[in-house]
């Protein structure tokens, strides 16, 4: 399990990281989740010890994550990059060396990888051959062609047509099974929905929001989405959060339909009303307004 | 450090460069470009297609010219064509001479040149040459010499004095350098194969970091491009990353060098001079490979900090303006290669590398010079090392935007808790 405790990182006077901690259990999909410049990629890039903190602690099942070797990582980084001039199999050979010293070893997983990706024939072609979506395969294949236990994926779905997506995340799936753990970032907040376990939702160096995602979707279920065809000139209750002008969330403190039915015509003409079902995007737009309206 | 990661990060950057054409390209060209360089001038000099060139000869001595014509005329190029065609016109001793036309005809064409001799020349030993242009030296001083030969013979036979007598009196002084060495020996020596050894040491320095330093930075500025940089940290450390890469592009340099050092040695074998600097060539190449280091270790941290392929090559020119800093000094050296300008040169870590390799070409230093020296140059590599390990990490993972000074200066000073 990877446990990240009070982690803070200062960029001169900018506060990155601000006393953020989370953990992250084996067999399980984290997801890392937020805006850009939320501190996401300096999260992951002090996990993997490409960046110092500034204080806190990272441990992974136990130990300092100083201690781990870095061949007990695989990561994809949101920034695709590889060498154009070089081979698809140079490359794979090189960047896993890295970690990985059986040379054998790796051609033989090389080859089960292109496999698995569908793509054998570009072995020997070069990289700057490949489209964009076969570049990305080959970028995920070197993240994880040494087996990593701790695999770190930086938005590994963007630029994909739907056919890769799902490809993608049936592997991802697969290492959830074989007992990895998976950090996943993303700004797709749907695609976290249905993939993650559990997500971490960081804001402004922050960690906004955090939990399991069953938790998380299933708090407030019990609440009402109430949609109005007009307002009366009557201020509604900050209890009740707004979705749009015409659409706001009464919550449902154990009272029948008709006594919220009741409550929420004496602030206009109901169109129509229905259980409130809560997503990543909405409980993370909460998060901004109610932020906003604290700093205002 | 993982001598393993470093290792296969040397081996990837070695052999990725070292197959490209353009470095195979340079390895064939950069020699046969420089050696074009240095012998086709010689060979135009001693080749010519063109038809002699026409001399005339006024003498007012009436004897001189007709005596110097036929050697004149007997000059060849290499190939054998006839270089020089004179016409003797004598002048009489009491006129006064008008050299209006004659220059007429030297402005026409007619004549490349024309020397005029005076009447009383065996006094006088002078004489006047007159072109449309003066910058033949070679070619003036051929025929000067023809007309000293001449001078010198009439002078004798005027005097009585026998020719064998003459050259027994005329005998200068052979002066024959010996270089003797600490082991006991002694080799005969020149000034020009001193000066070439020196020369020949502090170009390998230069041709190393010239050519590896700039592949290093380019290296490092495409892998930020493209960004691939963010895999490679996750991967090995900066460290480590940094090492492979001095090592993987030394070892482009020192190929580069090695084949410099093979014409340079098939060049003094084939002339027959003998270079005591091939003795000590294993100390010249661990000062170059140190030299290398230190500069690349520098190019490596600024390198880091480069945005642009012009910026990172407007850092790497600063480094190897720095690495030609010892040309000056060359002179300095060779007239005194024990003295205290160059025993205090030796251990300014960016000039040590040359001053010392000079050093052991003209008069190999006493060893506790070499060791002091070395760790010298080590200290001050671990050092340069250290701080581009910390403008590294920074540098590479900061896309699109220019790092300033207080910026780098936070990041050197800046502590990190980096033991999670």
């Amino acid at each position: 399990m990877l446990v990240i405790s009070e982690l803070s990182k200062q960029y001169g006077t900018f506060k990155a990281l601000d006393s953020i901690s989370f953990s992250a259990e084996s067999g399980k999909i984290c997801g890392i989740v937020g805006p850009n410049g939320a501190g996401k990629t300096t999260t992951i890039r002090i996990i993997l010890g490409i960046l110092g903190a500034n204080s806190g602690t990272i441990t992974y099942n136990g130990n300092p994550i100083s201690d781990i070797p870095r061949s007990a990582f695989g990561y994809l980084p949101e920034e695709r990059g590889l060498y154009k001039q070089s081979t698809v199999q140079e490359t794979l050979l090189y960047l896993g060396a890295l970690k990985y010293p059986d040379k054998q070893k790796l051609k033989q997983q090389i080859d089960q990888w292109l496999e698995r990706f569908l793509i054998p024939e570009y072995k020997h072609k070069k990289i700057e051959e490949l489209s964009k979506g076969n570049q990305q395969k080959i970028q995920f294949i070197a993240s994880v062609l040494h087996d990593p236990e701790l695999l770190i994926i930086d938005e590994p779905l963007s630029g994909l047509d739907p056919l890769n997506q799902e490809l993608f995340k049936d592997i991802v799936k697969e290492f959830r099974t074989q007992g990895k753990t998976i950090i996943f970032c993303t700004h797709q907040l749907g695609i976290a929905e249905v993939l993650c376990d559990s997500v971490i939702m960081l804001n402004k160096g922050k960690v906004a929001m955090s939990g399991s995602m069953d938790e998380l979707l299933r708090s407030g279920t019990s609440d009402m989405i109430i949609e109005y065809s007009t307002l009366f000139n009557q201020e509604i209750p900050n209890s009740y959060r707004k979705v749009s002008d015409m659409q706001w969330i009464f919550p449902n403190e154990h009272e029948s339909m008709q006594e919220i039915v009741s409550k929420a015509s004496e602030f206009g003409e109901i169109l129509s009303i229905n259980p409130y079902r809560p997503t990543l995007l909405g409980m993370f737009r909460q998060h901004i307004e109610e932020a906003e309206e604290t700093l205002s | 450090m993982n001598w393993k990661s470093v290792s296969t990060v040397a081996w990837w950057e070695f052999i990725q460069k070292v197959k490209t054409k353009a470095f195979i390209l340079s390895m064939i060209l950069s020699p046969v470009i420089m050696g074009i360089f240095s012998v086709l001038p010689v060979l135009l000099t001693t080749v010519s297609v063109e038809e002699p060139k026409r001399i005339l000869i006024l003498d007012k001595q009436q004897v001189i010219g007709q005596l110097v014509k036929p050697s004149i005329d007997s000059i060849t190029y290499s190939g054998g064509e006839k270089k020089f065609d004179v016409t003797v016109k004598k002048i009489e001793p009491n006129t006064s001479l008008d050299l209006k036309p004659y220059q007429q005809s030297l402005l026409k064409e007619e004549y490349v040149g024309m020397f005029v001799i005076p009447s009383d020349i065996y006094s006088s030993k002078t004489m006047e040459y007159h072109g449309q242009h003066v910058s033949n030296a070679r070619e003036l001083e051929e025929i000067t010499d023809i007309f000293e030969t001449i001078l010198q013979d009439s002078l004798l036979q005027l005097y009585g004095v026998k020719e064998s007598e003459f050259k027994a009196i005329n005998k200068g002084i052979d002066l024959k350098t010996i270089k003797v060495q600490k082991d006991g020996s002694s080799e005969s020596g020149s000034f020009l194969v001193e000066f070439a050894s020196v020369y020949g040491t502090i170009f390998i320095i230069l041709i190393m970091v010239s050519f590896s330093g700039q592949q290093l930075v380019r290296s490092l500025l495409d892998e930020k491009t493209n960004r691939i940089i963010e895999i490679l940290l996750s991967s090995v450390t900066p460290m480590e990353l940094m090492s492979g890469k001095l090592i993987g592009l030394g070892g482009l340099g020192l190929i580069q060098a090695s084949l410099w050092l093979v014409f340079a040695w098939l060049g003094a074998t084939f002339s027959q001079v003998e270079v005591s600097v091939f003795s000590s060539i294993h100390l010249i190449f661990l000062y170059a490979m140190l030299g290398y280091f230190l500069f690349a270790s520098i190019m490596i941290g600024l390198g880091s900090l480069a945005t642009t392929e012009q910026e990172a090559q407007t850092m790497t020119g600063y480094i190897v303006m720095l690495a030609t800093l010892p040309f000056i000094l060359m002179f300095v050296i060779i007239e005194n290669p024990g003295g205290t300008i160059t025993t205090v040169c030796s251990y300014i870590p960016f000039l040590t590398p040359a001053v010392m390799s000079a050093r052991i070409a003209l008069m190999m230093p006493h060893w506790s010079e070499i060791v002091i020296s070395v760790i010298v140059l080590l200290l001050s590599i671990f050092a340069c090392l250290w701080v581009s390990a910390k403008l590294f990490t920074v540098g590479m993972l900061t896309y699109g935007k220019r790092i300033s000074f207080s910026q780098a200066r936070t990041i050197v000073i800046g502590k990190e808790n980096k033991t999670l």
